[in-house]
């Protein structure tokens, strides 16, 4: 930055001064441009000014390209006086400003254009975006230059060849340099898949470049639901499973697309579950309930593609339990609790007790069953003296007992 | 005795290099403070003369702290690199310090065999060894020792008034200066000041035949006499203390220290606070507690006096928070700005003649006699053996105590993060450690990256830092709210610091990363984390500095090499002299006092004798109670907090003991039963206090209520178990809960899950990403944007919806405006939202206005630990306009969407859910992100619960979520229009993806709730803390 300012600061003093000084151009000194002051030449040529001086004059030739400026020194033979441009400047396209300078008066100036060649060898290129949505919305943009040797791009309206491979399909347009470049859009495809495009100019090829295709947002879709048995366990999962999700153009829609299951279940609670595709089928897994109910399940994408609404209903697993009192009631045991099958249920369910004394809970524990049984022991220590309602709950089925006397 | 050299002192240098010369290198490193003197040198090394250093809080100057010692360490370790500059300036500390006391010593004494006794004394001292081998405050060490030097020259510039003592005697004045800058102030004070008083005692014991005849007025006639003398030294070296670290005081007065004070264990009650105790009380005095009278008495003679009045005030100082006499003798702001452990420290080192001295009359003079006198011969062996081996064990206790209680991590390998600091330009970001330690400014050392944290706290420049007691934001774990609530700001808003990458050692800090949206990057051999953040901002090519005058620079770089120099060249100079003129010197005044150590006064043996029983049984019951307090079964509350405690330690095979044994359940069992539980609580939480309620007890049973508080990296978690305790055999003991025993329903089960890999670049090149490997930002889209008022505080809170197909790192950051279009306020949106979306997945989003915490002072009322709490920024006009920002990235990590909502209960006033997780990893936090609807189905809140235990595969975790009433949050703007995606209009993203307006606005699967009428919804965000 601090070289820039430098440089900046440099231009912009000797422009002031160019201005103040080129009434008194010249004087004194004899000089003579024996080249043209308006020359072009084309990059890559050596360029040397030449000046006829009478005299002992120490001249310096200030100049500027896109680069940036610097001062050149002479070479001085008879009373010819010349200025060799360094190769990277001669290399180079574009205006050199030149200012011949003496004692900090500007004596002479001009400007040499440099013409870009012909001969393409190399293609830079650049390709955005590198992914896309299917339809008719989106397109690419494919940007290349041809260069020649010294990295300028060459002349205008330089024909440049584009190739765009999709699947077996292959398309050529030519486009020609203007501004420096050249350019073509991409359209996106209504098919999703990959696009490899390169650019040709006179036999210089680019590397390859891709822009991918991808499904573009989902329709609706159906969903289904699969379960081992039909019972409400509480344990067992049930698999919630999409069909594939499709764009309007029937593309799959991308890998890892969230789609949110809802579960209404007979309280009116929404339960959900989450997926993400794979190959277009989302799969989300959830255990069945502990008690009887049908479930309403619907599943979305938010704000793009639903599904219609199945039903899955779950039977009872848990149609009665025995409850027993012992040790002055103070021990209740519940089990052995058997399943739909008669076995005894898997380690883990939640049995709710509570203790109520005119309609007011005054205590309320819950464990879980082991070996189909649970027991609860009232200690004295937490309920007073007296007689007590207890009610039972398990599996969405309540039993009360009345006039327990604890 | 000229010529003969005192075998005492050589033994002592000999004894002293080979002890501590092997030691330091297991300990110096592990110390607190040598690795932030082994940063500054670094400093000194790579830029001598350039105080600005980068590195640290974005920039601070090294002209905060004398430069001495680290430009030495600086210089050395050009020879053989910055830990030889360490450990060289560490050996010749030790070499200063043992000659230091061996002359001290001989200027009090007089008596060459008692300061040989005092160094070798000085070698073994406790608080010698603790300063070097706990602290590793070498500058202070240093500047001590110099000081201790200097006594013997003032001496005898005022006894004799050559000039050539002057000289001396400024010279090691000026090294103490340039070492360290508190020791030559209070130095002055406590060591000098009472020194001149000697000298005049000296001067008036030649004009009397004894010292019982100084009257105060012949120490008047001494002073008048000395006054010239004084004054010229008390002068030169004041402009010493000015001159030679000019720029220190320059920049201390224009950089004042106005943050808030870092609390440090001298300054607690030690009665209270025994740790503390032990480390800044009973270490630093060691054994010479024990005789602590003898001490007194002896700098109570007439001679002494001053020394006395000055070794009562470092005793009283040295006691912190114990008494409030501190305090009072400080006042606040000193007493909170000070580390009073120094004080101890000079006490102890002024001591040590003494000690020597009483050492001396115990091994070879008349306390030897007196001992065998009355009790024998057998018992003044035995007794010398005892206090010989108390004096080893305090030593070999006080430099293993690193070892007994690290006060530091495990020894990092720092290779592997500086090798990720090079590569691939990650040292254009800041960086931010994370349970290093001190470690981490031997990582700062090593790199040329910068870290917005920093390990010398009185340079801190950041308002974050400077406003609270927060060391570093490294250990923030263990300062409470005001730590981890600096660290969760640095967290949610990192590009304001342009901080991309944080090395985790302590995995404590995970979920807090996690939840503010930073991901794992991996996982580096030496076992560290590196953590990463999205979107931030590389640092700008030129950083900003605070110049100073060159002459400033010039003083800093010269000066106190120079001090250095001329010290050496003086002492060796004049010796020199000495030794060619080959001239006798006379020898030095203070040699031909004699104290005759013939007579052991009988009362003084007495009272040492009752006072050093005293300690010890005050020693040994205190051990006792520390020991019961802990161990003891027979009360139940007792066996509670032991219980809890245990847990908290994970000394699950202690915690077992307390369980019932009559429920049989095996340590192994037990430990099962623990080990599962993975979560918030289990794995993330440290213990703050437990407190007991009995609800019922009687002779085998008893109910008790425990509430417990936890401190996690979210949130504190208050808990309260009711717990059940049965005695038997005359013990406690815990009854176990319940554990979860649901059995899952699939042995083994298989998953698809996509899975996202991103190149970065796909050639390997030291330049920069190739064009064609840049990735487009996600495109998202935002449903709605609100602003609410709740109470005083704003919020804006709404839905964004990534609707690319690729997976998306999404930060969200809200601007207030005021009528006038002034910016009030603007801020990320911290853990309430979802930072990772899948594509097409929705997330609600809150954004709180945060201000940097405990700015305003006055309303710190609590140092009380909340990480949670938060301070509402405070808005000096009305918002009425708001603008959102949303930027996003690809990243396909830190997704898991496997958890379902299997069953919700909706009463009044709480919401009953049960979570499940169907997939393959267990599930270590689960944050519920519920959204609150009014009638009209419009956002307008957005809260968040941390579920506190684990989740494991094909399991339910139950919660419980008491609603919020949202009838005081006030809606003020709902609008989409100035939302940006990527900095692109919104609506030019929905027009883009939705040409014919066809996206569907709608929100299904809201919940009815009672209260209010309106609805929520729920999201999971889920932290996975050990991915398989």
């Amino acid at each position: 930055m601090k070289n820039f300012a430098l440089t900046y600061l440099v231009l912009a003093v000797a422009i002031l001064f160019s201005f103040g000084e080129s009434i008194e151009a010249g004087k004194g000194i004899d000089v003579k441009l024996e080249s043209n002051k308006l020359s072009s030449y084309q990059v890559g040529q050596e360029v040397v000014l030449t000046f006829s001086s009478e005299g002992d004059a120490d001249l310096a030739l200030f100049y500027s390209n896109s680069y940036g400026s610097s001062l050149l020194s002479s070479t001085k033979n008879g009373n010819t006086v010349s200025f060799k441009f360094p190769k990277f400047v001669s290399d180079k396209i574009g205006t050199i400003v030149w200012k011949l300078i003496n004692q900090d008066k500007i004596i002479e100036q001009g400007q040499i254009q440099m013409k870009p060649s012909k001969q393409v060898v190399g293609i830079e290129t650049y390709l955005g975006p590198i992914f896309m949505q299917a339809g008719q919305s989106e397109y690419g943009h494919l940007v290349s230059i041809p260069t020649d040797s010294m990295d300028n791009p060459v002349e205008t309206n330089t024909e440049v060849l584009v190739n765009q491979q999709f699947y077996s399909s292959n398309v050529s347009s030519s486009v020609f340099t203007s501004h420096l470049m050249s350019f073509e859009i991409i359209p996106t495809k209504t098919q999703s898949g990959r696009i490899s495009i390169n650019a040709i100019s006179e036999q210089i090829s680019s590397k390859e470049l891709t822009t991918e295709v991808n499904a573009t947002n989902p329709e609706d879709y159906e969903i289904k639901a699969k379960t081992n048995h039909p019972y409400a366990d509480g344990n067992q999962l049930a698999t919630l499973s999409t069909s594939v999700i499709k764009d309007k153009y029937g593309n799959v829609v991308v890998d890892g697309t969230f789609v949110k299951f809802l579960i209404v279940n007979k309280n009116n609670s929404q339960l959900f579950a989450n997926g993400t595709t794979i190959n277009g089928v989302a799969t989300a897994k959830i255990n069945h309930p502990n008690e009887a109910d049908t479930w309403k399940v619907s599943s979305y994408i938010h704000g793009m593609a639903k599904s219609s609404e199945i039903q899955v209903q779950f039977l009872a697993a848990i149609k009665e339990y025995e409850v027993s009192f012992s040790d002055s009631n103070k021990n209740i045991k519940i089990g052995p609790i058997k399943s739909y099958m008669n076995q005894l249920i898997p380690d883990g369910l939640n049995v709710q007790l509570r203790v109520i004394k005119g309609g007011e809970i005054i205590y309320k524990t819950a464990q879980p069953t082991s070996d189909g049984i649970v027991n609860f022991v009232l200690k004295s220590s937490l309920i007073n003296k007296g007689s007590y309602e207890i009610e039972v709950e398990l599996a969405g089925i309540t039993k009360s007992y009345k006039n327990i006397d604890l | 005795m000229k010529g003969v050299s005192n075998k005492y002192l050589v033994s002592a240098i000999l004894i002293g290099l080979v002890f501590h010369g092997t030691t330091i290198f297991y300990t110096l490193e592990a110390t607190y403070d040598a690795l932030i003197h082994l940063f500054f040198a670094e400093h000194y090394a790579s830029s001598w003369f350039e105080p600005w250093s980068y590195k640290w809080y974005t920039g601070f100057t090294v002209m905060s702290y004398p430069p001495l010692v680290h430009q030495s360490i600086g210089a050395l370790s050009l020879i053989g690199g910055l830990k030889f500059g360490l450990f060289t300036v560490a050996l010749i500390s030790v070499v200063l310090f043992i000659t230091g006391v061996y002359r001290f010593s001989l200027l009090l004494s007089g008596n060459k065999k008692v300061a040989g006794y005092a160094s070798l004394i000085a070698v073994f001292s406790s608080s010698f060894i603790e300063t070097l081998h706990i602290f590793g405050q070498l500058p202070s060490i240093i500047g001590i020792s110099v000081l201790l030097h200097s006594l013997p020259e003032i001496y005898q510039w005022i006894k004799t008034g050559r000039r050539r003592y002057l000289v001396t005697s400024l010279s090691l004045i000026a090294v103490t200066v340039c070492s360290h800058h508190v020791t030559p102030i209070f130095g002055m004070v406590f060591f000098i000041f009472p020194q001149i008083g000697m000298v005049l005692m000296d001067q008036s014991r030649e004009k009397t035949n004894s010292t019982k005849e100084i009257t105060f007025k012949i120490f008047l006639q001494s002073f008048l006499f000395s006054f010239k003398r004084i004054v010229v030294f008390g002068f030169s070296s004041l402009a010493l203390i000015i001159l030679c670290i000019l720029p220190y005081w320059i920049n201390s007065k224009n950089n004042p220290i106005t943050q808030v004070p870092i609390p440090h264990g001298s300054r607690d009650s030690f009665i209270e606070v025994t740790s503390s105790g032990l480390v800044f009380f009973l270490i630093p005095w060691g054994i010479m507690l024990l005789v602590l009278p003898y001490i007194f008495y002896r700098f109570y003679s007439k001679r002494f006096l001053f020394f006395g009045l000055s070794i009562t005030l470092l005793t009283i100082l040295g006691t912190g928070g114990t008494t409030f006499l501190p305090r009072a003798i400080l006042g606040d702001t000193a007493f909170d700005i000070l580390t009073l452990d120094r004080f101890t420290l000079w006490a102890s080192i002024m001591s040590l003649p003494i000690f020597g001295e009483l050492v001396y009359r115990f091994v070879e003079t008349d306390l030897k006699k007196l001992i065998q006198r009355k009790y024998g011969a057998i018992f003044h062996r035995l007794l010398g053996g005892f206090l010989l081996s108390t004096f080893l064990f305090v030593s070999v206790f006080t430099i293993s105590l690193g070892l007994f209680r690290p006060s530091q991590p495990q020894t990092i390998k720092m290779l592997p993060i500086v090798n990720f600091l090079n590569q691939d330009q990650h040292d254009q970001w800041r960086y931010l450690t994370l349970g290093f330690g001190d470690q981490m400014a031997w990582l700062s050392a090593q790199t040329k990256a910068l870290t917005v944290d920093g390990n010398y706290h009185s340079a801190r420049r950041i308002p974050e830092l400077t406003s609270r007691a927060v060391e570093r934001l490294e250990n923030s774990k263990f300062k409470g709210i005001e730590g981890l609530g600096s660290l969760q700001q640095f967290l949610t808003v990192p590009e304001k610091y342009n901080l991309k990458y944080i090395f985790s050692n302590d995995k404590f800090y995970d979920p807090v990363l996690y939840f503010c949206g930073w991901q794992r990057l991996k996982q580096l051999e030496n076992g560290i984390m590196i953590w990463e953040k999205l979107n931030v901002p590389p640092l700008s090519a030129i950083l900003p500095k605070e110049d100073v005058p060159t002459y400033q620079k010039i003083m800093w770089g010269i000066i106190p090499f120079t001090t250095l120099l001329l010290a050496l060249l003086f002492t060796i100079q004049f010796s020199l002299i000495r030794i060619l003129r080959k001239k006798e010197t006379p020898p030095t005044s203070y040699l031909l006092i004699n104290y005759g150590y013939d007579k052991f006064p009988l009362t003084v043996a007495r009272i040492v004798q009752i006072w050093g029983v005293i300690i010890s049984l005050v020693f040994i019951i205190g051990c006792y109670n520390l020991y019961s307090v802990t161990n003891t079964q027979d009360i139940p509350e007792v066996v509670v907090k032991d219980y809890y405690n245990a847990l908290d330690f994970k000394e699950f095979e202690k915690a077992h003991t307390l369980i019932n044994p009559n429920k049989d359940i095996s340590i192994a069992q037990y430990m099962l039963e623990v080990a599962v539980n993975d979560g918030l609580l289990s794995s993330y939480a440290k213990l703050d206090s437990i407190s007991t309620e009995i609800i019922s007890i009687n002779e085998k049973h008893a109910s008790i209520k425990a509430y417990t508080s936890w401190v996690t990296p979210l949130e504190k978690i208050d808990k309260v178990y009711y717990l059940e305790l049965i005695k038997t055999k005359g013990k406690w003991y815990i009854d176990p809960a319940k554990s979860n025993n649901k059995i899952a329903p699939d042995q083994l089960y298989s998953q698809n899950l996509t899975k996202y890999y991103n190149h970065g670049r796909r050639k390997i090149t030291t330049e920069q990403t190739y064009h064609e490997d840049i990735l487009k930002s996600p495109d998202l889209l935002v449903l709605s944007a609100t602003l609410v008022k709740q109470g005083n505080q704003y919020s804006v809170v709404g839905e964004v919806q990534n609707i690319d197909n690729f997976p998306a790192d999404v930060i969200v950051t809200a601007t207030l405006y005021s009528e006038n279009n002034k910016q009030l306020a603007k801020f990320n949106s911290k853990h309430s939202m979802k930072h990772k979306l899948m594509p097409k997945e929705v997330t609600s989003f809150k954004v709180d206005f945060e201000s940097v915490a405990w700015m305003d002072l006055k309303s710190k009322n609590t140092y009380k630990f909340n990480p949670d709490e938060f301070t509402p920024i405070n808005l000096t006009e009305l918002p009425v306009s708001f603008n959102l920002h949303c930027s996003s990235n690809v990243s396909g990590l830190e997704f898991y969407s496997n958890v379902e909502l299997s069953n919700l209960e909706v009463t009044d006033k709480i919401l009953k859910g049960s979570l499940f997780n169907s997939g393959t990893q267990e599930v270590t936090v689960s944050q519920v992100l519920i959204s609150y609807y009014n009638q009209n189905k419009e956002l307008i809140w957005v809260d968040h619960q941390f579920i506190k235990e684990g989740i494991r595969q094909q399991k339910n975790q139950l919660f419980e979520y008491p609603l919020k009433d949202i009838s005081t949050i006030e809606k003020l703007l709902s609008s989409t229009e100035n939302c940006l995606v990527n900095g692109i209009k919104n609506s030019v993203v929905l027009g883009k993806y939705f040409p014919n307006k066809s996206y569907n606005k709608e929100t299904v699967g809201l919940q009815l709730i009672p209260m209010n009428g309106g609805f929520v919804k729920f999201e999971f965000n889920n932290f996975i803390g050990n991915p398989n």
